[in-house]
């Protein structure tokens, strides 16, 4: 049985930064779970804690039901894939893969067998006499890969393993490591920054920020009810708009109003986020996923309280759909969360973040239908799908979900 | 007259081929010539080197030198001591300082940095400023004239600078190496035997060459601890002395000869790459 | 806020974290153990050592005693020497920075047999120092090579009708004077050719090619391209060789003995009579050590304050 245990996991390093705070979580086993975050999150220092490369400062990191705090990275019986591969430069594949075998005493047919089977597996075994300076990268990236295999151990972990290969490639190696995760049922974590891997490898994703695990769901509930405005977010690509807008009652429904817009919450949403009452005259953060906007030319239902004019900023074709910018005269939403996503795209965006801010408007995206007739400057009419809104109480950034 | 693409006179561009292969061969025959001079008045017969100006060539070259050094019991003796010294003590020294180095170069930036500046500071101290206090002790400790008390003396110098070259070698190894090993399931040493060392191999073999050099090469503890049997630099220093400038061209022949060859493998690892490695650091 | 408090309530005390710190890396310890301790025993206590002792009166050795440095200072030999030290490094230092510079701008370019030179240029790492003294004594002695080569070329010289130049042998290690010096730092020039025009080919190589190639498309000639760019960046490498070759150029003895011996002393050799028979007296000898020592240390402490200053300032 290979569950993994984080029981409060905090890491302080001698400086007093810290790393990671009461992190816990309960992975069972066979169970591929990804730790997401931005870069200094703490997913990696996460990780090498349960690898046994840091120490624990405090809390209880158990494998199999065994508490491991104390135990060598050795005797943990994991196996782990670096992000820059760490390949035994001097040896070839085989003694690469077989070097972890070699050091427990396994007998040389076992050994044998198990290494050809992991490069059987990851399409090495032309490469097995070959060292690791004569492979490409890909190939480097399957021989980690092929290292963690062969042992069979009861977990694998992975450090970004794919952040070094070319977009292509990645997109490539991420199914494959899906499909080799589900074939041998081994319990992985596996620690990313990209939230698209995290969302299509992972059966549960864990969103980890400034050290501390926000929610750790699978990915559709991820997505469809994030815990906080940072889950929000930093999942789904393009981002989630948000913005400051007043809830009302009238009419015998519920509305939300920005920017001069009126739209009018779905019953069926009402009933599945009934916390909303508590913020009725008040002002909440509306949240609207780009892809629940649509040219209302296109639609057949548009009727007026879902629609919002807008003049189109940019259009990006990207053949798929298309995707529009355009300006809400609405505040900017400025919180620590959405500050942090910002810089996690660049320092730049966190400056025009505040420029725009300064300005008294915010920037929306929608991603259109690719037969939309949006230009460039001209005006247009989008339509918000509003039983996919979300709600986000201003202070705190909690999602409004119950009461 | 060359012109350049600003349109101004290259008043060097003509000049220089013609130069630049005459500097390259001036600096090949200076530096060539000491040592074609050893080899060459070792087999030189007595006349040629007297007189107001000796020649530059030998018409007759003869063995009678060598015989009478090799017969004299001049030759192999120090010979023998100048090289198992010299091996001995850079046995010991890569010995000592390769796992040193290995473990400093896995220490926090700063405290790295105030070790091999520690290191090297060391070497700053002029020989004598030490020697004066170890020959003192050593003597009392009964090591004079005693290959261990030579070797002992020879770490003085070269453990440091071993030190220094092998940091900077490790450096190159990335760590997530070692922690691969670690987690392969490797204990420190046999991460150390079976990967750190190996991936240093080329480093260490370059530093073990420098080390040894010093130590053939090694002249003044050598006489500080040395009464009765001579290394063969303390046998070159005896003929001059003794004014007997064939004889001491023999000796000295026999003291560069096989340096040559080591500086000949040398030259394979030692690109100049690598050397930049240490010196940055 | 509760996060903090519980940070502070888990930092165990400094104590206890080295404690635990060095059961941890027993390994490591031991391993670099034996290299301290010999430093330690075998450099650090000598040098202290030395140092007392050159504080000690000779006679009643009493301590902290001036005797022996005066009795250096009084005595016209060390003041010779201590003049002549500095004298020596500094010709070897200009000999070898300058030299080393040539030779490895020769290095640098690529041309036929390159490597043959490469090598060849190696070749004084490989001779004893007491083998290059002594050949450099049959060299420049009064009937030695370079009296040959000087007289065959003024002979030459001499057939051009019209010039007549007389050329008696000089003596270049016997009339002591710069002449001698002179011998000395070139045989130290000659030793040290491989270390340093490796350094600085280390260097040239570590310059990228296209900052060169954007000078020509600018339009610089040979001499400025040496001067504005070659020069500049390999500043660095010179301050390097210049700290390496300093300590070993105040230091310079084999080469001395055999060359200059008794004629122009250095420090090197003063010490050297001193604590050697018949006189065997470490106590001045450890003072001269001491002060031979102080002068590396000025040395190397005023050129970083002064060159290296004003090349940070320039940057």
């Amino acid at each position: 049985m290979a569950e993994i245990t984080l029981e409060d996991v905090t890491k302080v390093y001698p400086d007093g930064t810290q790393a990671v705070s009461d992190l816990a979580l309960d992975i069972k086993d066979g169970e591929f779970v990804v730790f997401v975050g931005p870069s200094g999150c703490g997913k990696t220092t996460a990780l090498r804690m349960v690898a046994g490369l840091e120490d624990i400062t405090s809390g209880k990191v158990m494998i199999g039901g065994r508490v491991v705090n104390d135990v060598p990275p050795k005797d943990r019986d994991i196996a782990m894939v670096f992000q820059n591969y760490a390949l035994y430069p001097h040896m070839t594949v085989y003694d690469n893969l077989a070097f972890g075998l070699k050091l427990r005493r396994l007998k040389k047919e076992v050994i044998d067998q198990r290494v050809k089977e992991a490069a059987r597996i990851l399409g090495l075994t032309e490469m097995l006499k070959k060292k690791p300076r004569n492979l490409s990268g890909g190939q480097r990236q399957r021989v980690a890969m092929g290292r963690a295999i062969v042992r069979e151990p009861q977990a694998f972990l992975m450090d970004e393993p794919l952040s070094n290969l070319d977009a292509k490639l990645r997109v490539q190696m991420r199914s494959e490591i899906s499909r080799i995760q589900r074939d041998l049922k081994v319990t992985t974590i596996y620690v990313t920054h990209d939230q698209t891997e995290a969302m299509t490898m992972g059966d549960r994703v864990a969103v980890i920020r400034k050290g501390e695990l926000q929610q750790a769901e699978p990915p559709q509930d991820l997505y469809d009810h994030p815990v906080n405005l940072f889950v929000a977010g930093f999942i789904g690509s393009p981002a989630m708009n948000m913005v400051e807008a007043s809830v009302s009652r009238g009419d015998g429904a519920v509305f939300v109003e920005f920017a001069g817009n009126r739209l009018r919450v779905d019953d069926e949403l009402l009933k599945e986020r009934p916390g909303l009452k508590r913020f009725e005259g008040r002002n909440v953060v509306l949240g609207i996923r780009p892809e629940d906007i649509e040219d209302a030319s296109l639609v057949s239902e548009a009727p007026k309280d879902r629609r919002i004019p807008a003049t189109v900023d940019l259009r990006e074709a990207l053949g798929s759909e298309v995707l529009i910018h355009f300006r809400v005269k609405a505040p900017v939403v400025l919180t620590e969360d959405t500050k942090e996503l910002a810089v996690d795209v660049g320092a730049e965006a966190l400056e025009e973040l505040e420029q725009v801010a300064q300005q008294g408007e915010s920037e929306f995206v929608a991603q259109l239908n690719p037969r939309t007739r949006a230009q460039r400057g001209q005006p247009i009419e989008l339509v918000v799908d509003t039983s996919r809104l979300h709600f986000f109480d201003p202070e705190t950034g909690l999602g409004i979900y119950t009461d | 007259m060359m012109r350049t693409a600003a349109g101004r006179r290259d008043f060097l561009d003509r000049p220089m081929k013609v130069i630049f292969p005459i500097w390259v061969a001036l600096s090949v025959l200076l530096v060539l010539f000491p040592l074609y001079l050893i080899f060459m008045v070792s087999f030189a017969p007595g006349r040629a080197l007297f007189g107001e100006r000796p020649d530059l060539f030998v018409t007759e070259p003869t063995l009678q030198w060598w015989t009478r050094v090799i017969e004299g019991g001049d030759l192999v003796p120090p010979l023998i001591k100048s090289l198992s010294v010299a091996t001995l003590s850079t046995f010991l020294a890569i010995v000592i300082a390769a796992p040193a180095a290995w473990v400093i170069s896995r220490l926090p930036a700063g405290i790295r940095y105030t070790v091999v500046i520690g290191l090297l500071v060391t070497r700053m101290f002029p020989e004598f400023a030490i020697g004066i206090s170890v020959a003192t002790r050593f003597a009392k400790l009964g090591l004079v004239d005693s290959y261990l008390g030579l070797i002992l003396a020879h770490l003085i110098g070269s453990l440091p600078f071993i030190a220094w070259i092998l940091v900077g070698t490790f450096e190159t190894i990335p760590r997530d190496i070692e922690e691969a090993a670690a987690i392969d399931g490797a204990s420190k040493l046999k991460t150390l035997m079976r990967v750190v060392f190996p991936l240093a191999a080329p480093g260490i073999a370059v530093a073990s060459l420098f080390v040894w050099l010093y130590s053939w090469n090694e002249f003044v503890y050598a006489r500080l601890l040395t009464t009765n049997q001579n290394t063969l630099p303390l046998q070159v220093f005896q003929a001059i002395d003794r004014g007997s400038k064939q004889t001491m061209a023999t000796v000295a022949a026999v003291l560069t000869l096989p340096i040559l060859l080591v500086v000949y493998f040398l030259q394979r690892y030692l690109r100049p790459g690598a050397l930049a490695g240490a010196v940055k650091g | 806020m509760a996060v903090a408090e519980q940070a502070a309530r888990y930092r165990p005390s400094r104590m206890a974290l080295l404690a635990a710190w060095m059961r941890r890396h027993r390994f490591e310890i031991a391993l670099i153990t034996p290299l301290v301790a010999y430093v330690v025993v075998l450099t650090i206590a000598p040098i202290i050592d030395t140092f007392k002792v050159s504080f000690t009166h000779p006679r009643t050795l009493a301590f902290p005693s001036g005797a022996n440095y005066q009795a250096n200072f009084g005595s016209a030999t060390f003041r010779e020497a201590t003049v002549n030290t500095v004298i020596v490094a500094v010709l070897s230092l200009t000999l070898e920075l300058a030299v080393g510079l040539g030779v490895a701008l020769a290095l640098h370019a690529r041309f036929r047999g390159q490597g043959f030179v490469r090598t060849v240029i190696l070749v004084p790492l490989g001779v004893p120092t007491i083998v290059s003294g002594a050949i450099m004594l049959l060299i420049f002695a009064r009937s030695g090579y370079v009296n040959s080569v000087l007289g065959g070329i003024a002979g030459l010289i001499s057939d051009i009708p019209g010039v007549n130049w007389e050329f008696r042998n000089l003596s270049w290690t016997t009339d002591g004077g710069l002449r001698t010096l002179l011998t000395v730092s070139i045989a130290d020039m000659w030793k040290v050719l491989p270390i340093v025009s490796l350094i600085f080919l280390a260097g040239l190589q570590s310059i990228p090619e296209d900052i060169y190639e954007a000078a020509d498309v600018d339009g610089a000639t040979k001499w400025q391209k040496f001067a504005r760019i070659t020069f500049p960046l390999l500043i660095p490498y010179i301050t390097m060789a210049l700290i390496l070759r300093s300590i070993d150029a105040f230091r310079i003895f084999e080469l001395a003995l055999v060359l200059s011996g008794a004629i122009e002393p250095v420090l090197g050799t003063y010490i050297w009579d001193r604590f050697g028979p018949p006189t065997n007296d470490p106590f001045t000898a450890s003072a001269a050590a001491i002060v031979l020592f102080g002068i590396i240390m000025v040395f190397i402490i005023l050129y970083l304050r002064f060159v290296a200053a004003r090349t940070e300032a320039a940057r």
